[in-house]
């Protein structure tokens, strides 16, 4: 693989998707891709993708509030994001 | 908070380990022989166990907190060219799917973890039943050089970002409710001196 300016564009490799948790709840994350986020949405919370690396500290991690909220899962309905496993 | 940010300490174990890549690396090839499916590499540090993953193991997930030993990792990974997937998180809170992996490996980390017997109930709780956790860890001697260890950990934390001398890794695996399937003790000296973190231990055990 070659690093290109494009790499922190690139979406992140579906089968690490698939096995992520939220690091509190352990439950699915929604990834949105074109907002470089992983959205827990039981517990509001927002786990960034900083360069192609899930950043999945909970301190790290921002709360969505429900505006937001309500944005992102609007928007996971709208384009039938499916979370990263099933429970 | 716990800081994961330890810019020097970083910078000193990439040394150490590069300088020791020669002596450690039959150790690294036999901790990950015969491993298979998916694995979860606990605290990967720079990298250096990637290029020894045999062909059977489909994808690596490696987990590392630290920023700069983390980079390192990414860039290793780019070069294995393989299935390796680098992400930042804890191993007191794992960021994975219950029961997801075949293996999970830890090497030179339990020393350093805040709450291994958290870490470990971690583990246990993203390998499948039958999986194996794998170990190569630095562990606490006997005679003088556990008294020597034990004297000097209010210190040796402080020198190594949180790593600790004196731990007794085999039983808090085995207090974790692994059943430890093989383990063997071995010195890692510098020449022919023992070192407070010369005694290793090296094995497997399963997850019921």
């Amino acid at each position: 693989m070659t690093e290109t300016a494009d790499d922190h564009n690139d979406e992140l490799d579906p089968r690490l998707v698939a096995i992520l948790a939220c690091p509190e709840d352990k439950g699915p994350l929604f990834y949105l891709a074109d907002e470089a986020i992983l959205y827990n949405p039981r517990l509001h919370r927002v786990y960034p993708v900083r360069g192609n690396i899930p950043v999945m500290i909970v301190e790290q991690a921002r709360s969505a509030e429900t505006e937001e909220h309500d944005r992102i899962m609007a928007k996971v309905e709208a384009e039938g994001l499916e979370p990263s496993f099933s429970e | 908070m716990t800081t994961h940010v330890h810019p020097i300490f970083a910078r000193v174990y990439r040394a150490l380990s590069v300088a020791t890549a020669d002596q450690i690396a039959p150790h690294r090839q036999e901790l990950l022989a015969g491993l298979s499916g998916r694995v979860m590499e606990v605290g990967c540090g720079n990298g250096l166990n990637f290029e020894h993953y045999p062909e059977s193991v489909d994808e690596v997930v490696a987990i590392e907190p630290e920023p700069y030993l983390r980079g390192l990792a990414v860039e290793q990974a780019e070069v294995e060219g393989r299935n390796i997937m680098v992400i930042d998180g804890e191993a007191e809170r794992l960021p994975a799917e219950d029961d997801s992996f075949d293996a999970v490996v830890c090497s030179l980390v339990l020393c350093s973890i805040e709450d291994p017997a958290g870490a470990l109930a971690e583990i246990r709780r993203v390998l499948r039943p039958g999986g194996e956790l794998r170990f190569y860890e630095h562990v606490l001697g006997d005679g003088r050089l556990e008294s020597v260890q034990n004297r000097i950990d209010w210190l040796w934390p402080k020198l190594g970002a949180g790593c600790h001398c004196n731990r007794d890794t085999l039983s808090a695996i085995e207090a974790a409710g692994f059943e430890v399937e093989k383990s063997r003790e071995l010195s890692l000296d510098i020449g022919r001196v023992r070192t407070p973190v010369s005694p290793h231990i090296l094995g497997l055990a399963v997850s019921p």
